[in-house]
């Protein structure tokens, strides 16, 4: 084997498993996730969803039976039949926890890394290019994370906050990564384990942000929503070693039963 | 502000960005002028509309949308509250699909929901009913609508003095760019339009990117820049020459 086949074969970053079905099945987990659809709000017909986002129906129907197994959806038939978004289900901690144990810290870190990018570029363009209507309703959304009670809530109004910077920003791109973000990795910071039940210092955070975007300080709002992302990930990263040393220790337990 | 010759590049320019801006307003006008019709004539049998009168609008609204040339990438109106017999707040929202087929917007008018749609408070709708004029938003990101980057037109309707809501078109900036950027294209020097807060709609040059805030160049004492205020003055647009030569940019 020569050095060019070893080079030829790391030359490409491994394409994303992701077909065009999970790709809508994703979007649609988005929007019901982060609230743009609301509990008990029917769904489009399916035609009418498949033209919005733009897929055959073919492939709609079945990113449907995802989120219908996932328990997001539920169909109902006769004569005012369609698919209704359910009520919110929390997923137990258990999950969530067992998720971000599966999770590598590189990978992580990765995410970190992308997400550092995103929310940082767009409190910069923010601070930039954002109106005062705009700056009002991301003061909104920090109200709304201050008096909600719930991991959801919590969650919900956190990733609006994000988001609404991406769109104060006026870049759709940077709008749509934001959400894709918040639904990967949202709802594992409002953990009870990692420190989510207490809002107090992401609305300060938050609030920190918002006063640099209103005084136009792009690079201050920058270092502030990078800094705000970092202290995020490293909370993830630290929570996941704790996991896997508790399993650990589990293990070496179990080890010395048997 | 200065003098200008009719035949100034200039001139000739803002010219051609003023008959964009009449065409889209005319259309906005013709959806206003549809609603006043078939609001005074619901009224006239002696009750008040509903949501299915309103239904009949479609075939108005889809003109708009689908006729060739047609610039719109959304388009209808958007009801007062408390104006229909059935329901509080109501819209007869049409965008633009693939395909050249048009979809209802059906957003959540249930308080008690997060995602409560509150148009009363979007400035569309707000600054039409406040001051009784037409009103241009944008361009920004429809996070709550149609998702996409846009610029929104809106007109007031009254019929019989009454503010009963406004009819409006979305333009998609990635659409209406193109046919801006070629007015702004005849001139030699670099050329912005700009909109009443001081956002970049178009630009002849990459040193100006679009949605980008420039009050400065709207200030009035700024002696390095020509600025002509768009004969269509609801729309509050500028035209702003700069000193620069587009080519040396």
């Amino acid at each position: 084997m020569s050095a060019l086949n070893t080079a030829r074969s790391t030359a490409f970053i491994r394409l994303r498993q992701e077909g065009r079905t999970d790709e809508v099945a994703r979007r649609l987990v988005e929007a019901i996730e982060l609230g743009l659809f609301a509990e008990g709000q029917q769904l489009p017909s399916e035609t009418e969803l498949a033209m919005q986002l733009g897929v055959a129906t073919v492939t709609l129907r079945e990113a449907l039976v995802v989120l219908r197994q996932r328990g997001l959806i539920e169909t109902r038939r006769g004569r005012n039949g369609g698919s209704f978004v359910c009520a919110p289900v929390e997923l137990p901690e258990v999950l969530l926890l067992q998720r971000l144990r599966e999770m590598s810290g590189p990978d992580l870190r990765d995410l970190g890394d992308e997400q550092l990018a995103i929310s940082g570029t767009a409190a910069r363009l923010a601070a930039q290019r954002g109106s005062k209507e705009q700056y009002a309703r991301i003061a909104q959304h920090i109200d709304t994370l201050k008096q909600a009670g719930t991991r959801l809530g919590r969650h919900r109004a956190d990733a609006r906050f994000h988001i609404e910077v991406a769109a104060a920003a006026q870049s759709l791109r940077l709008t749509h990564a934001e959400m894709r973000l918040q639904s990967e990795v949202g709802e594992l910071l409002w953990l009870e384990a990692a420190g989510g039940g207490d809002v107090t210092v992401v609305e300060q955070e938050h609030r920190a942000i918002l006063q640099a975007l209103v005084s136009n300080d792009t690079v201050l709002a920058g270092a502030l929503a990078e800094a705000h992302v970092s202290r995020g990930i490293k909370r993830l990263i630290g929570l996941r070693l704790e996991l896997l040393a508790e399993s650990e220790s589990e293990g070496e337990a179990g080890a010395v039963l048997a | 502000m200065f003098a200008l010759s009719e035949n100034d590049p200039l001139s000739a320019c803002a010219r051609q960005l003023n008959s964009t801006l009449e065409t889209i307003f005319s259309q906005v006008r013709q959806l206003v002028d549809e609603t006043c019709e078939l609001w005074e004539r619901v009224v006239a049998e002696g009750r008040q509309p509903v949501a299915k009168d309103l239904a009949l609008l479609r075939p108005a609204i889809d003109r708009q949308l689908l006729a060739t040339g047609a610039f719109g990438c959304g388009g209808g109106v958007i009801l007062e509250p408390g104006s229909l017999a059935d329901r509080e707040m109501h819209l007869e929202w049409w965008y633009l699909a693939d395909a050249g087929k048009t979809l209802p917007l059906r957003p959540n008018f249930d308080r008690r929901r997060e995602n409560f749609y509150d148009y009363t408070a979007a400035p569309w709708f707000s600054r039409p009913r406040e001051s009784g004029t037409s009103s241009v938003e944008g361009p920004y990101v429809d996070l709550y609508g149609t998702n996409m980057y846009v610029l929104t037109f809106t007109m007031p309707i009254f019929v019989q003095g009454q503010f009963i809501g406004v009819a409006g078109l979305d333009l998609s900036l990635h659409n209406v760019e193109r046919m801006l950027v070629r007015s702004l294209m005849r001139l030699a020097h670099e050329a912005v339009l700009i909109s009443a807060d001081g956002r970049v709609i178009a630009s002849n040059t990459a040193n100006w990117l679009v949605g980008d805030l420039a009050p400065k160049l709207l200030e009035p004492d700024n002696s390095e820049a020509v600025r002509l205020v768009l004969a269509e003055p609801e729309a509050g647009w500028s035209l702003i020459s700069l000193p620069g030569l587009r080519s040396a940019a």
